[in-house]
Formats: structure tokens, C-alpha cells, sequence
């Protein structure tokens, strides 16, 4: 029987097999469905009860001005787009937790919304290095899209401010729809989740940094050897806030790793995943990870974890590290609530140019600028076409000068126009400078206020 | 598109089969498998509104099952090199199975994983290599090795 009679065969077996799933399964997963139906209606009595108590409140106010580092921050983000960002004022407060919209960025195809959290309770809530957002901004859609609205979205952390306890996020949305001005939205949040069980991959560590003598380490009450801080040149750049403070061998007989974790993160909660290989004999590789040990503790009024796997310095030419992973938790549960509020989007201003390039089945039909990114409508058989798939695009001035923009969100609901966006490194003053764009090999001139018709270059304009 | 509750939870009953196989095919039991498909479950309720295609359902559904399959995986405490156990499973006694998921478990966990997608999931071979985030050359080597295996373990009255 050849490969492809084999491949068919078992492809009619696995469609016609017995189910695999244990007795009961369907049961618990039921459980498990009616439960996210349980918790919202749970939240909903107790959110009724906090509207009686006037504990969530909506209010219009007029803005109050973030704390200096905020400010910066939020500047920072916003970089040279600092003059098209909309001011915007609302906020609302529950579960102790105030949300706050301070600032925003939209054009026809995304906005973005920057969000202030202030933990009003003074009980350093919102201090986690990662926490995520359940919650978008919904929009007020057109009459005549009744149907559910399709989008995407993301929320990133900007920074926190731990003396006003403020968390300044952003939400970036993009919609199946092209915006009207003042559309009307509502940002919409449901729960703050503190870094319970959030995974990092940070750089990973380099074994030909070990020594071949051992390094200090003491033992704990608790009997648990770990190494002493500072002890080994860092020269490794951490990520999400991690850094290491020693690694090497003890004379306890184990290869220790000494880790400092940002502010808000419970050592004791988290823990470090990464195994240790042998470059000569994989067998050796279920000794070196026999036994892992992630061990808390603070020195000094800092808290540290010592990771450390079975190890002594003759192993040192042999291993290697395998992808290092850290789970981050703050120990603090998810800060559930609602936060709505009613925002009212300003577009920045745009150029619109009608379009008519067939690309073989697939028709661009508008092309929007503005100073935030470039805007493409097509309209194709399928969501997804060749052109418009184009991880790069060019923009290129009247000056000779060119840009590199960033593919960020294509698609769009069924038998709707696709709509497909890359963003400008740096804002675009002049949107009239602007002479043509190249998106893969088809370029799109741009002259005498009308864009197109499009051609194919010989190759893709690259950096 | 987001989905409703009532859209979502019969999204999750018509795939928790092949959410179960995807985790299964990447963990040691069917307890593990079950923790990763109603983690699996949550996850995907909380993000319930990045789906914007229905009809993708069961394929990101899987995506998800599969990543917390692999998510678990990592936090174990102890680890297990594959390749060791691809050796040791080799020098097993020798069964013969009639059922194809029997036999499917009875590979090493890099071949589970790959036969399970390729064969009940029909992806081609650049899908998986996306959703393992391992290269293509070795899902297919993986591929071929669970192949060769499989056809010692199958009943030769089953592949007839």
C-alpha cells in the first residue's frame, strides 16, 4: 500500500473511529459552559447591588490631569502622533477601580484608546507587569448593519505609576466597517486580570557564561540551598521586567539560577520552565532534569527565586539551555466589574480615493490616507487575496523619500469588501506628499488628486 | 464575528472531540487532556470576539485546545526528552490494534501529535508546523516515522 493509500485509509478510519473522550467528559464540559453562563449572571446581582450602594458611578468630567510620569508616558506612546490624538474626557468607577479614558487616535479603519486604571483603594491593585483587559470599545453601527460586528482587538500595558497606583493602557480596535465621523462608542470593560498565570519566553540563558568554580550560596530555615545575589556579571538582557542575579554551580550539587522579578509579581507564585541538555548524549538529559526546584525567598527586603536543576561544574562544557519560559504571577485575582463609557470618536483628517484595479479577481476600490496608515478596500472571492496579503508596503514622497509602513489588520465579515490597513512608523504631516505606494510588486500612483491605475514593478521595493 | 453564548456553546460540544484528540495527542492522559480542553474553553469564551469567521470554528478552537496542551506540557515539573521516549516506546511489546486512536496513542508524543492533525484534522503539513511551531521538515519526518509505526501496529484486517 503506497503513502497516499495509506494516508486515505486512515483518514476514513479516524473519520469513522470511536470516540475518544473518557465517560463523563461531555458532562464536565457542560459544567464548565454553564458556569460562564453562572458567573455572568452572579455579576450581574452583585453589579445591581454596587448601582444601589452608588458605588459604580458613570461620570462626564472634565479631565483631571494624569500624574507627570503618565503624561510622559502617554506622550511617549503616542510619539508623533501627539497632534492628531483626540482629548477625550469620561470615566467610571467599580469595584474600587477607576477607568478613565484619557486620549485617542482614530481614522476610518481602527482607533486606539488610552485608558487610565487608578486603584482607588491604595491597595496596589493594578501594579502586575502584564495584566489583561477583558473589554473593547463597541461602536454604534450603521442602520443597515444588522448583523454582529466583526473585529479585532488588543489591549497593552503603557506603563504604571506607582505613587497615584495608575495602570495606562491602550486598546487598538479594528472594525469590518469603515468609521463615520463622531461615531459614537463605548468602551467596555469587564475584568482586570492581574497576571494570574501569564507565561513569558524571555531571552534564553547562556550556558558558556557558567564558571567552573562554585558560587556562594546559603541555606534557608526551610533547609533549601539557593544561591547569594550579584554574585555573576548580568549579561542578560532581561525581558518583561526579569533579571538575573546569579547563576552557577553550588556545592550542593545543583546548577542554580538566581531571578528578580518586577515589581507586583509574587515570587512564590511563579515559577521558571526551562530543562537543561546534554550536547553529547541525550540520555544524559533525564538526570541533568531529574529534579527541578523553584525556591522563594527574600534578602535583604527583595524578593528572589532560585531555579536550579541537578548539576555540578564537569557538566559545564556538556549542557546547553533550552527555551526559557517564566510564569509571572502577581498572586492577585482577577478584579471583576463593569466599566462603561460613552465616547464620542473624532477622525483625523483623510484623503479619499476611489479605485477600480482588478488584481485578477480581486478589486481594490478605495484607498484611504491619513496620518496615521494606509487604508486599501477590496473586494475579492475570497477574504484573503495575494496582493492585499503583503506583509509590506511603501509609501513614497514627493521628495524622493520612501517609508517602510507596518501590515497591521486585514479581513472583513463574508460577502463584505475586505479592509486592509498598514501603519506609518511616524506620522505623515503632509498627506499631499504622498506620490505613490508599492505593495508587493503592484505599485499605486498617486497624482492630480486621483489614485491609480495601479502596475506591476519588476520587483518588490525592499529596504 | 463574535459569537453568541448560544453560538459559542454549540461551537464547543460540535468540536470538543477534536479538542480532546488535539490536547490528547500532546499529553500523557485523558485527565491532562481534559484540563487543557476546559481551559481551552475559557480562554476561547474570554476571546470569544477574535473569531470573525464561524465557519473557522473548529480550527481555532483546536488552535487553542492545542496550546494549552502545550502550555500544560511545559508547566510540568518533571521533564521528558521525546526523542528518548520515542526509543524507548520502539522497544515495547508489540500489539496489534483495531482502532486507529488505540494505535495513535500508542506512538511516541512527537508522532501522536502530528498523526492526530494530519489524519483527524486534515491539516497539510505547513498547518502543523505553524500550530507545533516546529519546522516542516520535521513534521514531516515526524510523519513519516508515525506512519512507518503505524502500519506495524494496525491489524492488517483493519487496513484492508
Amino acid at each position: 500500500m503506497s503513502d497516499q493509500e495509506f494516508d486515505a485509509r486512515l483518514r476514513k478510519l479516524a473519520a469513522a473511529g470511536k470516540d475518544p473522550a473518557p465517560a463523563g467528559f461531555d458532562a464536565r464540559l457542560n459544567e464548565i459552559m454553564e458556569g460562564l453562563t453562572m458567573k455572568k449572571r452572579c455579576l450581574r446581582t452583585i453589579r445591581n447591588v454596587c448601582i444601589a450602594a452608588a458605588l459604580c458611578v458613570l461620570l462626564a468630567i472634565s479631565a483631571l490631569a494624569a500624574s507627570p510620569a503618565l503624561r510622559e508616558a502617554l506622550a511617549g506612546a503616542l510619539g508623533s502622533f501627539a497632534p492628531y490624538a483626540q482629548t477625550i474626557e469620561g470615566e467610571a468607577v467599580d469595584q474600587g477601580i477607576r477607568a478613565r479614558v484619557v486620549s485617542a487616535l482614530t481614522d476610518s479603519s481602527g482607533l486606539a484608546v488610552y485608558v487610565e486604571f487608578t486603584d482607588l483603594t491604595g491597595q496596589e491593585r493594578l501594579a502586575a507587569a502584564s495584566p489583561r483587559m477583558s473589554g473593547f470599545v463597541t461602536i454604534d453601527r450603521p442602520k443597515d448593519e444588522d448583523k454582529p460586528s466583526s473585529f479585532v482587538f488588543g489591549w497593552d500595558r503603557l506603563a504604571y505609576d506607582g505613587e497615584s497606583q495608575t495602570l495606562l493602557c491602550v486598546c487598538r480596535m479594528y472594525y469590518d466597517i469603515l468609521l463615520p465621523d463622531n461615531t459614537a462608542g463605548m468602551v467596555e470593560i469587564d475584568s482586570l486580570e492581574m497576571d494570574d498565570d501569564v507565561i513569558v519566553k524571555v531571552e534564553d540563558l547562556d550556558a558558556k557564561l557558567l564558571m567552573d568554580s562554585y558560587l556562594k550560596t546559603r541555606k534557608l530555615e526551610s533547609g533549601e540551598t539557593v544561591l547569594l545575589p550579584g554574585q555573576t556579571e548580568n549579561r542578560w538582557t532581561n525581558t518583561a521586567g526579569v533579571t538575573l542575579s546569579s547563576m552557577g554551580y553550588g556545592e550542593d550539587g545543583r546548577l542554580h539560577f538566581l531571578f528578580t522579578f518586577p515589581q507586583g509579581v509574587d515570587p512564590t507564585k511563579s515559577f521558571v520552565l526551562f530543562g537543561v541538555s546534554s550536547k553529547t548524549d541525550p540520555a544524559r538529559n533525564i538526570a541533568y532534569n531529574s529534579d527541578m526546584r523553584n525556591v522563594s525567598f527574600t534578602q535583604d527586603g527583595k524578593s528572589y527565586l532560585d531555579y536550579s536543576v541537578v548539576g555540578n561544574p564537569a557538566d559545564r562544557e556538556d549542557i546547553e539551555f533550552e527555551e526559557t519560559y517564566i510564569r509571572l504571577d502577581s498572586g492577585v485575582p482577577a478584579i471583576e466589574g463593569e466599566w462603561r463609557i460613552p465616547i464620542t470618536l473624532k477622525k483625523v483628517e483623510e484623503r479619499v480615493f476611489p479605485m477600480a484595479d482588478d488584481l485578477g479577481g480581486c478589486v481594490l476600490t478605495e484607498l484611504r490616507l491619513s496620518p496615521l496608515r494606509v487604508t486599501v478596500t477590496a473586494q475579492a472571492d475570497k477574504l484573503d487575496n495575494g496582493v492585499m496579503k503583503s506583509e509590506s508596503m511603501w509609501a513614497f514622497f514627493a521628495d524622493g523619500s520612501r517609508v517602510e509602513l507596518e501590515k497591521t489588520v486585514s479581513g472583513g465579515s463574508r460577502d463584505k469588501p475586505t479592509i486592509n490597513r498598514w501603519t506609518f512608523p511616524e506620522a505623515v504631516e503632509d498627506l499631499d506628499q504622498i506620490v505613490g505606494l508599492a505593495t508587493g510588486k503592484w505599485y499605486i500612483p498617486i497624482e492630480d488628486g486621483a489614485a491609480g491605475p495601479g502596475y506591476w514593478l519588476d520587483e518588490a521595493p525592499h529596504g | 464575528m463574535g459569537l453568541t453564548r448560544e453560538g459559542f456553546a454549540g461551537a464547543v460540544t460540535a468540536h470538543s472531540r477534536a479538542m480532546f484528540r488535539a490536547a490528547r495527542s500532546l499529553l500523557d492522559s485523558d485527565a491532562d487532556a481534559e484540563d487543557a480542553v476546559g481551559e481551552a474553553v475559557l480562554l476561547a469564551w474570554k476571546s470569544r470576539e477574535k473569531l470573525r469567521d464561524p465557519g473557522a470554528a473548529r480550527a481555532w478552537l483546536v488552535k487553542i485546545a492545542v496550546n494549552c496542551a502545550r502550555r500544560q506540557r511545559r508547566k510540568a515539573v518533571r521533564t521528558i526528552c521525546f526523542e528518548d521516549l520515542e526509543q524507548v516506546a520502539g522497544a515495547g511489546e508489540e500489539l496489534q490494534y483495531r482502532d486507529l486512536w488505540e494505535a495513535v496513542l500508542a506512538l511516541p508524543p512527537t508522532g501522536r501529535a502530528v498523526v492526530t492533525l494530519f489524519y483527524y484534522e486534515d491539516l497539510t503539513v505547513e498547518q502543523i508546523s505553524r500550530l507545533l511551531k516546529i519546522p516542516a521538515g520535521t513534521v514531516r519526518s515526524r510523519l513519516s516515522r508515525a506512519r512507518a509505526r503505524l502500519r506495524e501496529l494496525l491489524d492488517g484486517e483493519v487496513m484492508a
